[in-house]
C-alpha cells in the first residue's frame, strides 16, 4: 500500500507543475502588462520611469524563464509570494480563506450525499414511473437554478417566514459551533441543491446500468428479495461512479463558491480571487489557482484509495 | 444542419422533427420554451412595454402590477422590459460562446483522435491539466487576462472566456466519439487515396460526429447561460447599463430583500426556466440519438 500512495503521489507532481506552468504562461505571457494595468488603470498618468521602479519591485524586470523557476522553486518550499495588492504573503492570505471555503464544500457534500443517494436509487428502481419523473424534474431544475440566486432565494424565504437573516460575521467551528453552522448551512444548501442533483443523476443512472447486469439476472433469477438484490448486490457497483462525482465536485466547489460567497458575505477563497482580479494582484491569481489544483490532486489521490477499498477488483499493486 | 431546401432532404429525414416531437415530450416542452425566449430576444424591441434602460425616479421599487407586470428596479426601470432584453443578452452569449467553444473544442478532439501518438497525448494532458480548474475559476483568469471589451454592445470577451473555458471538456467528449470513427473503413480508404488531413477530418470524420456535438452544444448554451450569469453578478461580465438577468442581481439588489423581492425573483427565475429548457432539450436529443439511454 505505501508503494501505491507513493506512486500515486509522485504523479501529482507533473500534474501540479503543468497547472503551474499554464497559469503562469496565461497571466504573464499574454497581452497587458500587469503594472501598467494597475498603476494606468484609473486613468492616472504615470511616468515611465514610476514603471520601471514598479516592474523591479516585483521582479518583473527579469526574464520569464527565471522568474518561472524562481516562483515555483519556491512554491514547492510552500511559499507562493507576496500579494501584489496588500504586500502580505500569499499562502498566509489563503490561509485565512481556506477553511471557510472548505468547510461548506465538506457540508455540500455532506448534504448533497445524504439527497442524491435515495433521490436516485428510488429513481432507478422505479424508472419511468411519476415518481422517477418527478426525481428527474428535480433533479434538472437543480442543475439549471443558479445557486447564487438559489442562495438569495433562501434568504428572501427566511426573512418573510421567521424575520431573521443568516448572519454576516464568520464565527469559528471551534469558537461557537452553533453560530458557524448557523451561518454556512445556507450557502451550503445553496449550492448543496445543484450538487445533490448532479450526483442523483449519477446514482440514478449508475444504478439503472447496474441492474442490467448479468450477475443481477442470476442473483433473481435464484430468488433473492428484491430488497437485498438492490441493497447487498447492486448498490455497492452502483455506487463507484457517484463517488466519483461526489468527489470531483467536492474538488470544483472549493473553488466554485466563488458566486455563492459574495451572496452570503463570506471571506473565502472565491472572494479572495475576485478581489485579486479586480486588483490585478497577479501573484495571488497564481496561488490561488496552485492551491485548487492542490485540492483537486489531493480530491483525486483520495478517490484513488477509495476505489481499491471499496472495489475488491482493484488491487494496491495497479 | 442540413441546407437547402425542403425538396433535397431525403425523404427518410423529413418526419425527424415531427419524430422528435412525438417521441420526446419533455424536450417539446424545453423547446418551446426555447423558442419562446429566442422570440423573446429576437423581437424584443416590440415586445418590451417600456425602454429598458429608461430611468425614472418617481416610478422605483413600485411592486408588480398590470403596468409593471414584473415592477419596478430601484431606479425605477421597468424589471420585464429588462428581463426580456436580458434574454437578447443571455442568448447571445450563451448561443455564441456554446458555439466557438464546442466548435474548437469539437477539432481539438478529432485532431487528436485522428493524429493520435504523440499528439494526442499532448493535447489530452493539456485537456487534463485545464480540467483540473472549476469552470467558472477558468472564466475568472481569463477575463482577468483579457480585461472587458464590448463591441456593439456585445461583450466579445465575456464570449471569448467562456468559450475558452468549455473547449477541453468539448475536446474530450469529441475525442471520444471521433476515436472509434479514425479506425472506420472509409477514414482508412480516405487515408489511402491521399486526401489531406484537413479534408479528411472535415468532410469524413466530423460529420459522424454530428450527433454528439449537437448534445454537446445545447448543453453548453445551458451553461454558458450560467456563467454569463454568475460573471456577471460578480462584475466580471457584462455591464452596466445593459440588461442582463445576472447583473440585475448583483450591486445594490441585495439591500432590497424587503422593499422588493421582486428585483431578485423574476431575472433568477429567467435565468432557471431557460437553462433548464435548453438543458432538458439536450438530454432529449442524447436519448433519442442513442437509444441505450432510453427509459426502459
Amino acid at each position: 500500500m505505501t508503494g501505491f500512495l507513493l506512486r500515486r503521489i509522485a504523479l501529482m507532481i507533473p500534474t501540479l507543475l503543468g497547472v503551474a506552468v499554464l497559469i503562469f504562461l496565461m497571466l504573464r505571457v499574454l497581452p497587458g502588462d500587469i503594472v501598467e494595468a494597475k498603476l494606468r488603470g484609473d486613468g492616472a498618468a504615470v511616468s515611465a520611469e514610476l514603471i520601471a521602479t514598479e516592474r523591479a519591485r516585483l521582479g518583473l524586470d527579469r526574464s520569464l524563464p527565471i522568474q518561472f523557476v524562481e516562483w515555483v522553486s519556491r512554491a514547492a518550499r510552500g511559499d507562493l509570494g507576496v500579494s501584489m495588492w496588500t504586500g502580505q504573503p500569499v499562502t498566509s492570505e489563503i490561509g485565512l480563506r481556506i477553511g471557510l471555503s472548505l468547510q461548506v464544500a465538506v457540508m455540500a457534500a455532506l448534504i448533497a450525499t445524504l439527497i442524491a443517494l435515495p433521490l436516485g436509487t428510488l429513481s432507478a428502481i422505479y424508472p419511468g414511473t411519476p415518481l422517477d419523473y418527478v426525481i428527474r424534474l428535480v433533479a434538472a431544475s437543480g442543475m439549471a437554478v443558479p445557486s447564487f440566486w438559489f442562495g438569495m432565494m433562501l434568504i428572501l424565504m427566511l426573512l418573510y417566514l421567521f424575520n431573521w437573516a443568516p448572519p454576516i460575521t464568520y464565527t469559528p467551528f471551534w469558537q461557537d459551533p452553533l453560530a458557524n453552522l448557523n451561518q454556512l448551512i445556507w450557502p451550503a444548501l445553496a449550492v448543496g441543491y445543484r450538487y445533490a442533483a448532479v450526483a442523483a443523476r449519477m446514482v440514478r443512472s449508475s444504478l439503472l446500468e447496474v441492474l442490467q447486469e448479468d450477475y443481477i439476472r442470476t442473483a433473481r433469477a435464484k430468488g433473492t428479495p428484491e430488497r437485498d438484490l438492490i441493497w447487498r448486490h447492486a448498490i455497492r457497483n452502483g455506487l463507484l461512479p457517484t463517488i466519483t462525482i461526489v468527489g470531483l465536485e467536492f474538488a470544483f466547489l472549493v473553488g466554485g463558491l466563488v458566486v455563492t460567497e459574495q451572496v452570503f458575505n463570506l471571506n473565502g477563497i472565491g472572494k479572495l480571487l475576485v478581489q485579486s482580479v479586480a486588483h490585478y494582484d497577479y501573484v495571488m491569481i497564481q496561488g490561488i489557482v496552485m492551491v485548487l489544483a492542490l485540492v483537486f490532486v489531493l480530491t483525486n489521490l483520495v478517490l484513488d484509495i477509495l476505489y481499491v477499498w471499496l472495489d475488491p477488483r482493484i488491487e494496491w499493486s495497479r | 444542419m442540413s441546407g437547402g431546401d425542403e425538396l433535397s432532404i431525403p425523404p427518410r429525414r423529413r418526419g425527424a422533427v415531427r419524430r422528435f416531437l412525438a417521441s420526446q415530450p419533455v424536450g417539446t416542452i424545453g423547446l418551446c420554451v426555447v423558442v419562446l425566449m429566442a422570440a423573446a430576444a429576437a423581437f424584443a424591441d416590440w415586445l418590451a412595454p417600456y425602454d429598458p434602460l429608461a430611468l425614472g425616479f418617481d416610478t422605483a421599487l413600485q411592486p408588480p402590477s398590470m403596468e409593471h407586470l414584473f415592477g419596478t428596479d430601484s431606479l425605477g426601470r421597468d424589471i420585464f422590459s429588462r428581463v426580456i432584453f436580458g434574454a437578447r443578452t443571455a442568448l447571445t452569449i450563451g448561443v455564441s460562446a456554446s458555439l466557438v467553444g464546442c466548435s474548437i473544442g469539437a477539432l481539438i478532439g478529432i485532431a487528436s483522435a485522428y493524429y493520435g501518438g504523440l499528439v494526442d497525448l499532448i493535447i489530452q494532458r493539456l485537456t487534463d491539466l485545464m480540467l483540473a480548474l472549476p469552470i467558472i475559476v477558468l472564466a475568472i483568469v481569463i477575463v482577468a487576462i483579457f480585461g472587458r471589451s464590448t463591441s456593439e454592445g456585445i461583450d466579445l470577451n465575456v464570449i471569448f472566456a467562456i468559450a475558452i473555458a468549455i473547449i477541453p471538456n468539448a475536446a474530450r467528449v469529441i475525442r471520444s466519439s471521433a476515436l472509434t470513427i479514425v479506425t472506420m473503413p472509409y477514414v482508412e480508404a480516405a487515408r489511402a487515396s491521399g486526401l489531406r488531413s484537413a479534408r479528411i477530418i472535415l468532410r469524413h470524420i466530423a460529420p459522424n460526429v454530428a450527433a454528439p456535438f449537437l448534445i454537446l452544444v445545447s448543453a453548453y448554451i445551458a451553461q454558458s447561460i450560467l456563467l454569463e450569469a454568475a460573471l456577471s453578478f460578480l462584475g466580471l461580465g457584462v455591464t452596466e447599463p445593459q440588461p442582463s438577468w445576472g447583473l440585475m442581481l448583483s450591486g445594490n439588489t441585495s439591500d432590497f430583500y424587503r422593499e422588493a423581492p421582486w428585483m431578485i425573483v423574476f431575472p433568477g427565475l429567467s435565468i432557471t426556466v431557460t437553462v433548464l429548457a435548453f438543458s432538458l432539450v439536450g438530454d432529449s436529443l442524447r436519448d433519442w440519438f442513442d437509444p441505450k439511454f432510453r427509459v426502459r
